[in-house]
């Protein structure tokens, strides 16, 4: 399955939040979609589940127009929220029976959700009794119930602890394997980065990146070399790099250093000129961006 | 309709899984039926079985008392002055005297009402003119009454000896009923009055207490922000759909409870009831009475819950609620006034207009159908208005429910919400 996002226009009232947005998703692919706070990320989810309607662009599905009710979809909205005074398992049977499910595919699934995040014992009682952590679970466990074909999750990590953010890494990568099509929208880079096979980065309503994450990298780090060398600080081993080759381009990263490589200059001549000077060596490759590298250095460049 | 009988079964049995909604249906149904038993409940203190009537009639010269008890309230404490021995004799006779009751003038009868002895006294003339005296007169001291009926008919019976009528001709001529053949064309209203009052306060509840927890299940839905999953779930049709179907049946449920409870209580307790309002509530409960009732109680009772389903939808929490509704209260309020006109004025122009509109016809209607006979046009003008409505709110509720879903925040005017739910979609 392919699901394309095609010149996505939204505005509020005279104000444009979404400027002819596109992208693509793959299924077996986990897509992140990156973003600060107010970049749009929840907007184009919520016009992509039909929740507000765009002014215009079209969502596609494998080249046909994408209708929410005619796909097997879990969606975790942004602003979590279910029956606080309804049972738990009242409500998960409830919520898949109305995305299609009878009521015996409803139960057991939600009966095999519930104990997938050892909830078990809570089925019965109102969802708030469940302390705060367990409440997201069963938000995230409704997202998964009925099979669902696509994944629709809106920062699906906040609120999670460390151990159950790992649980829900795996299911995600479980999904993923399955040949789901999972997108998910954060601005917690360290888990996407970990989950993510793609990503898409929305600033101020546009779009700045989209693509295989291994690509970006590499791209951005193309020409780009990442050194460090015993007891010499970062900004010695710059002054010495700039002395021996004027024009070099650098950019201190924590205790590295980051080369530019330009014109003729190559690898060999920076490892050449550092043996010579007898440094100790302790790091010397080439430079793969993170992805918080990525984000603050593509979201600093469109202040 | 896979989804909306999936929405209506759920709300309905979230409805009555909740300890308040079954408590409180309990709690009524015991309270109407201790309420249709006082008048056993009486009876069993004032201890005595059921009430019998008063077959024990006391037949005196030229008087009959009308019970027993009557006769006994005048001998009771109650004092007499005579204006001679022949008058002593005829009254003593008549009600039964004894030497206390017996006075031999009105200051010693005073004396007697002043230190409680007696609590009436009676001072007669010749003439059979008298004076009435109490102490104090409470709701019960009819004495004067009783005393009155009984100089009145002695007066009589003595002018018809007079005439030369024996007390047979006197019976015949006081006893003259006229043969009357009575035929009403239309309806007799006088019955109607109370039992339609009631059953219309019981609309105005069922749509005030109703109406109201619509609003909250949708506003609480906003509140808990579970509207965004439902929406994407499911189409705001099947979900408002639902929503109020469940919520009405819910209402109706607990109501037809209280009215069978009441009616049970009814009929176990019928024998202690005053026969005239077994007879008012037999005579009231006609056939088109009730027929217009259900009708017009039903459907405008779901014409209200799709109004009050839209102003839920206008708010974001639900303390705002009641604001939101106010303006519904007030409409409704409106068609009981418009209703309670109708009580005294059935046939009139102000009646027969609030019966068409659908948002008074609600109570006017049934009111009307049952104190008079309303033509056939006007009883299906009226009901098709009301189907026509229900579904035109139906569908403002659908739009506006729909732009609610995710309009949070400040409150915006009716007029803007309108023109924003009703404006036609980009795309």
């Amino acid at each position: 399955m392919q699901l394309e996002i095609q010149n996505i226009t939204k505005r509020f009232g005279d104000k444009e939040v979404l400027h002819a947005i596109s992208f693509s998703v793959q299924s077996g692919r986990a897509m992140g979609f990156l973003g600060r706070n107010g970049a749009g990320k929840s907007t184009t989810i919520r016009c992509l589940m039909d929740v507000f309607k765009p002014d215009s662009g079209s969502f596609l599905l494998d080249g046909k127009p994408f209708k929410v009710n005619d796909n097997r979809i879990g969606y975790l909205p942004e602003e979590r929220g279910m029956y606080q005074k309804h049972k738990v398992l009242d409500q998960l049977v409830y919520f898949a029976m109305l995305r299609g499910a009878s009521r015996e595919e409803a139960l057991r699934s939600a009966n095999h959700w519930v104990d997938y995040f050892e909830l078990g014992d809570f089925k019965k009682k109102p969802l708030e009794q469940l302390s705060k952590g367990n409440q997201q679970k069963i938000q995230i466990a409704q997202s998964f119930l009925n099979d669902p074909d696509i994944l629709i999750l809106d920062e699906p990590f906040s609120g999670l602890d460390p151990v159950n953010a790992q649980i829900f890494k795996d299911t995600i990568s479980s999904f993923v394997a399955e040949g789901k099509l999972v997108i998910f929208s954060s601005h917690q880079m360290n888990y996407v980065e970990e989950v993510c096979d793609d990503i898409c980065l929305i600033h101020q309503g546009d779009i700045l990146l989209s693509g295989a994450l291994d690509e970006i990298k590499r791209d951005l780090g193309q020409d780009k070399l990442q050194m460090r060398v015993e007891n010499l600080s970062v900004e010695a081993l710059d002054a010495a790099l700039k002395a021996r080759f004027p024009g070099l381009l650098t950019q201190p990263h924590d205790d590295d250093l980051i080369l530019t490589m330009h014109g003729q200059l190559t690898q060999k001549d920076v490892l050449d000129f550092i043996l010579s000077r007898n440094w100790t060596i302790e790091c010397f490759g080439l430079y793969f961006p993170s992805l918080n590298d990525i984000f603050i250095q593509r979201v600093g460049e469109h202040p | 309709m896979r989804n909306f009988k999936i929405i209506f079964a759920y709300e309905l049995r979230q409805q009555f899984q909740k300890k308040t909604v079954r408590v409180t249906t309990l709690l009524l149904v015991i309270v109407m039926l201790l309420v249709t038993s006082i008048p056993r409940i009486i009876t069993m203190f004032s201890g005595g079985d059921a009430p019998k009537a008063d077959t024990t009639m006391t037949r005196n010269v030229g008087y009959v008392f009308s019970s027993v008890d009557q006769q006994a309230q005048m001998t009771r404490n109650v004092g007499y002055v005579f204006s001679s021995a022949d008058q002593q004799a005829q009254f003593s006779g008549l009600l039964g005297l004894r030497e206390g009751n017996v006075f031999a003038s009105r200051v010693a009868l005073v004396a007697a009402l002043k230190d409680k002895s007696i609590k009436a006294g009676f001072v007669l003339a010749p003439d059979l003119a008298y004076e009435a005296i109490f102490q104090d007169k409470g709701i019960t001291d009819n004495q004067d009454q009783v005393f009155r009926a009984l100089v009145t008919q002695l007066e009589k019976a003595r002018l018809m000896n007079e005439k030369g009528l024996s007390q047979e001709d006197f019976a015949r001529i006081e006893g003259f009923q006229p043969k009357e053949t009575f035929t009403l064309l239309g309806k007799a209203t006088e019955n109607n009055i109370l039992v339609a009052t009631v059953l219309m306060v019981c609309i105005y509840m069922l749509v005030i207490l109703y109406g109201q927890s619509i609003a909250t299940l949708i506003a609480r839905e906003k509140d808990s922000k579970a509207m965004e999953l439902l929406i994407t779930s499911t189409r705001p049709t099947s979900l408002i759909l639902g929503k109020v179907a469940a919520g009405g049946l819910s209402g109706i449920i607990q109501f037809s409870l209280l009215i069978a409870a009441t009616v049970i209580g009814i009929m176990v307790n019928k024998s202690y009831y005053p026969p005239e309002l077994l007879a008012m509530l037999s005579g009231a409960l006609n056939r088109s009475y009730i027929l217009s009732y259900v009708f017009f109680s039903l459907t405008g009772y779901l014409l209200y819950l799709f109004l009050y389903a839209a102003l839920g939808s206008t708010v974001s929490r639900v303390e705002d609620v009641g604001s939101a509704v106010g303006s519904i209260t007030f409409l409704f309020l409106a068609a009981y006034l418009a209703a309670t006109f109708a009580v005294q004025m059935p046939a009139s122009a102000v009646s027969v207009v609030t019966s068409l509109i659908p948002f008074t016809s609600i109570m006017v209607m049934p009111i009307r159908a049952g104190a008079m006979s309303v033509p056939v046009w006007e009883l299906l003008i009226s009901g098709v208005l009301m189907l026509l409505t229900i579904v035109l709110f139906a569908w403002l509720s659908i739009k506006i429910y729909r732009w609610g879903t995710l309009n949070y925040g400040n409150k915006t005017s009716l007029r803007r919400i309108l023109k924003e739910a009703l404006r036609k979609e980009p795309r």
